[in-house]
Formats: structure tokens, C-alpha cells, sequence
């Protein structure tokens, strides 16, 4: 019987594990990751270096994720102290991607430039976040 | 000369099977997150394809038979019924990744989504076998293929600390995120030691009719072949190491590897990498698609030859057009290439047990291989692997749990 229940436990313990693995700090690694990706995608639009379509649709791609991001942080798994900064950081950076994206369609190099250094203080801001999170 | 244009097959298989979508996601997701620490998989998974693959070669030349072949008439049918299910349904999932690879590569080179371009990569691979020949296949990818040397060359022209990636061929247990880690490990050695691969490169080994005077070539095209193919990978996982770990870039999407190569070669990096991408993953397809038709035919006593007419053959041809065509009805309805890609790799990377510890009672037969049987090194070797398999076939599922979110 004990071994029986060790065997349950064992085979159950990985799915409890997945089932709690939407940590935020998880979450606010994923949204910088995103900010990154857009930084590098500005940049190397502003350049000519990859093609707009390619670019458009990563955008867009990068906005689905990060809403995705935005949905799964639940204020109660927040500590009080980050529990308004984390969700504006990450509404933040859907803006910047959408700003991204309209720079891209323009065709706007200045804006790309202000976009890549936007995102990569936002890229900063949400290291920043996590790490308080993983301390917390 | 014959033997020089045999070294083309060693070299195809490790281009086309290799480098494809599986082997780069997976290489390119180890660097982003861990560095160099994961180059160790990589070497492990090259020695074993290695070693597998010189063995199947071995088997073919000297008996005339493939692996397929061989496990069927030595374990019997009620047996070969296992390699064989695991093999078709596995390699049908990778087959369906490698689709969703060329439509990715053409997604981003157009704007049009990759489920637009499953079904058209699809009928292409299938054009190309059903109007070329063994050799067509063989040669068409490895003449294209040499494009992904250029994951050599911006690895080199980033200047990796060589001492760094010196300590990253030796294992080393990671300092964050294990299950992650240990799921990506799996996940390569799922790529680079796929069944496919060696069953494709036996089948092709008698389709070329070698026989005992071959051997030497077997044995080359084995090292060498493989090792290039090894390169090529560790050169992906060098540069993702490189250009995503230091930006923080992690891969969600399998499109985010589109910016690999153009912080270091600018347009032309992108434009190589789709071609890379494209090329590697449709060889791949090809080859897939023809294993899995080899392997049922073999097993099932149908006749099979690339190089025959389909309508001589009809039911092995039958076999790759349903199957390449479903696999791209498949990515046509929209799966995730990326979560596929991975998904298939750890599931290749939990089938090995049942093509690889077989090997081991093949190769030791002297009934069949009489003196070429396996000497005193090889079975060490593959007893190391058998082992490795084994002990993956126990972690894959909790892997896939833990790690493969």
C-alpha cells in the first residue's frame, strides 16, 4: 500500500508541477524575451536587413503572446508591491510593439530608432521585475 | 570515383537528416537559454548516429539486406511489429515538422502563412519522388544543402571563446531551470540520432548495390558525414548562444530563429537562413517520406526501389504519396510547428530503445554478418547507447511535462 501511494505520488508530482508552472516570474521572463525580439526587430528593419512581412508578422505574433502574458498574471499572484508595476510594464510593452508595428508599415526609420530604444528600457524595466519577483 | 560519389550519401543523410527542422529549433533553444553548456548532447548524439549509421551501412553492404529487412527476418514478424509501428508514427510526426519547417521558411520569406504552403511543399516533395530517382534525392540535397555552411561561417565570424566551447562538449548539470535543460538535451539527442535516418541510409546503401568492397567507404562517409552534420548543429547552437543569450531572446515561435543570422551577415544572413531552413527541411522531408515507405515495404515484403518506375512498384509509391500528402494536411490545419517540432523530437529520443538495442544482436550474428560482426569497441559504444536510450525512454514523459512548456 505505502509503496502503491509512493508510485502515485511520483507519477502525479510532475503534473502538479506543470499545472503550477504559471509563475509570474516565468511570465515576466516571457514578456522580456518579446521586448528583446522587438528591439532586435527594429533595429534590423531600420536597416533593411529583414523583410517587412517577416517583420509585420513577428510583431504580430509578439502581440499575441504578450497579451497572453497580460492574462495569465493574476493580481493575487503578485506581491503588493509590484502588483501595479508588473501589468503596466507588460501593457507597456504591447503599446511599444503596436508602435513598432506602425513604424514598420510606415516605413519610418526615426520611429524604428525611438521604438528599439524604447523597448530596450522596457527590456530592462521587466529584468528588473522578474528579479524582485524571484527574490519576493 | 564510384567511391568519392558514395561519400555523397554519408554526406546527404547528414545535411537532409541532420540539419533540419528539428535539429535547429532544438540547437538554437539550448543556446538562447543555456549557453554553451548543451554543445555535449550535440557530440553525444553525432557519436551515436555515428556509430548507428556505420553499423547499418555494414549490415546492407555485407548482407545485402537493410536494417528493416534484417530485424524482420532475424526477431520475426510478431516483433517487427513494434520497430515498426514506433518507427512509421514517430517518423510521420517528425515528417509533418519538416513540412511545417519549408512553409515556415516560405512564410517568412512572403508574408503568407505556412498552413497556405503545407499542402503545395507537400505535392513537391512528392513530385520529386515520384518523377526522380534514388540519386536525384541524394544528390539534389546535398548540392543545395551546402548552403547551411553558412552557420559555419557566422559562427566563426562571431568569435566564440573556444575554451568555453571546449567545456561545453563535457556534461555539466545546469545552474537554472533543470527540467528545461534535461528537456532539451533529450530533445537533441532526439534529433540528431534519428531512426529514420539510419534506416534511410541502409536502404540506401542497397539501392546503390554495395557490397564488401564498400566497407572502407561505409566507414568514411559514417565519420565524416555525420561529423560535418555535427558541426553544422553545434555551429547553430554557437551562434544562438552568441546573438540570443546576450539580447535576452528566447524562442516561443520557431519564426523568432529568423533573426539568428542577420546581426552578423545583415540581409544576406536572412536571406540564407530561409534558404538554409527551406533546403534543409525539405531534403529532409524527401528522405523522411522515402524511410517510411522503405521501412513498411521492407517489413511487409512489398517490392521497393527509388529507382524503378512507381507503377513497378506501386504499393511502396502508394505508401509515400498518402503519407507525405497527410503529413501536410497535418501542418495545413494549423498545428504549431514549433510545439510539433519539439514534441516529435522527444518522442524520437524515447523510440530508440527499439531500433537500437536490436543493433545490438544484428551486429553481433555471425549467421548474418559473419566476420564483419561488431568487435570488442563497437559493442562497448553501443552499450553506452543502449543505455543512454533506456534511460531517455524513462525521462521522456516527465520531461515533457516539467520541461516542455
Amino acid at each position: 500500500m505505502k509503496r502503491c501511494r509512493r508510485v502515485i505520488g511520483w507519477i502525479t508530482l510532475p503534473l502538479l508541477i506543470a499545472c503550477g508552472g504559471n509563475d509570474p516570474s516565468a511570465q515576466v521572463e516571457r514578456a522580456g524575451s518579446w521586448a528583446a525580439t522587438t528591439r532586435e526587430l527594429a533595429i534590423e528593419r531600420r536597416v533593411g536587413a529583414i523583410g517587412r512581412a517577416y517583420t509585420s508578422d513577428m510583431l504580430d505574433a509578439g502581440r499575441r503572446e504578450v497579451q497572453k502574458v497580460a492574462q495569465s498574471l493574476k493580481p493575487s499572484d503578485l506581491p503588493e508591491t509590484l502588483r501595479a508595476r508588473v501589468p503596466a510594464a507588460v501593457g507597456r510593452l504591447d503599446s511599444v510593439i503596436a508602435s513598432t508595428a506602425s513604424a514598420v508599415q510606415r516605413g519610418d526609420a526615426v520611429a524604428l530608432g525611438a521604438a528599439a530604444a524604447d523597448a530596450n528600457a522596457l527590456g530592462d524595466t521587466l529584468r528588473i521585475l522578474r528579479a524582485a519577483l524571484r527574490v519576493k | 570515383m564510384k567511391r568519392i560519389l558514395d561519400l555523397t550519401l554519408g554526406i546527404v543523410t547528414s545535411i537532409g537528416g541532420f540539419l533540419e527542422a528539428g535539429s535547429i529549433i532544438t540547437a538554437v533553444q539550448a543556446g538562447a537559454v543555456f549557453g554553451y553548456k548543451l554543445l555535449w548532447t550535440i557530440a553525444l548524439g553525432t557519436l551515436g548516429l555515428m556509430l548507428l549509421v556505420e553499423q547499418s551501412g555494414r549490415l546492407a553492404a555485407v548482407t545485402g539486406r537493410t536494417v528493416g529487412d534484417a530485424l524482420r527476418e532475424r526477431f520475426g514478424i510478431n516483433f517487427f511489429i513494434i520497430p515498426l509501428v514506433t518507427g512509421l508514427l514517430v517518423s510521420f510526426l517528425v515528417l509533418a515538422s519538416e513540412i511545417g519547417g519549408v512553409s515556415l521558411a516560405l512564410q517568412m520569406a512572403t508574408g503568407i502563412s505556412f498552413q497556405w504552403w503545407a499542402m503545395p511543399v507537400a505535392f513537391a516533395g512528392w513530385f520529386l519522388l515520384w518523377k526522380g530517382n534514388f540519386g536525384v534525392v541524394e544528390k539534389g540535397s546535398s548540392l543545395l544543402g551546402l548552403v547551411t555552411i553558412v552557420f559555419i561561417v557566422a559562427a566563426l565570424k562571431l568569435h566564440p571563446d573556444w575554451g568555453r566551447v571546449g567545456a561545453g562538449l563535457l556534461p555539466t548539470s545546469p545552474d537554472h531551470d533543470g527540467p528545461r535543460y534535461w528537456y532539451l538535451a533529450v530533445s537533441i539527442i532526439g534529433a540528431s540520432i534519428s531512426p529514420y535516418l539510419y534506416m534511410f541510409y541502409s536502404s540506401g546503401a542497397v539501392e546503390d548495390g554495395w557490397g564488401t568492397d564498400d566497407l572502407s567507404t561505409n566507414k568514411a562517409t559514417a565519420v565524416i558525414g555525420m561529423s560535418f552534420g555535427g558541426v553544422l548543429s553545434a555551429a547553430v547552437l554557437i551562434i544562438a548562444a552568441l546573438v540570443f543569450l546576450p539580447r535576452g531572446i528566447q524562442v516561443d515561435r520557431y519564426e523568432q530563429a529568423g533573426l539568428l543570422l542577420p546581426p552578423v551577415l545583415g540581409h544576406t544572413g536572412f536571406v540564407l537562413f530561409l534558404a538554409s531552413l527551406g533546403i534543409a527541411c525539405f531534403g529532409a522531408t524527401t528522405e523522411i517520406t522515402l524511410a517510411m515507405a522503405y521501412l513498411l515495404a521492407q517489413g511487409l515484403g512489398w517490392d521497393w526501389s527509388e529507382n524503378a518506375k512507381p507503377k513497378q512498384n506501386a504499393r511502396f509509391s502508394l505508401m509515400y504519396t498518402v503519407t507525405i500528402l497527410l503529413a501536410g494536411v497535418v501542418m495545413a490545419a494549423g498545428i504549431d510547428p514549433l510545439k510539433l517540432t519539439n514534441f516529435s523530437m522527444m518522442l524520437t529520443a524515447a523510440s530508440l530503445p527499439v531500433t537500437v538495442i536490436p543493433m545490438f544482436v544484428l551486429m553481433n550474428d555471425e549467421a548474418l554478418v559473419g566476420e564483419h560482426r561488431n568487435r570488442w569497441f563497437s559493442n562497448a559504444a553501443l552499450g553506452v547507447l543502449s543505455i543512454v536510450t533506456i534511460v531517455v525512454l524513462f525521462s521522456a514523459v516527465p520531461l515533457q511535462i516539467l520541461g516542455g512548456s
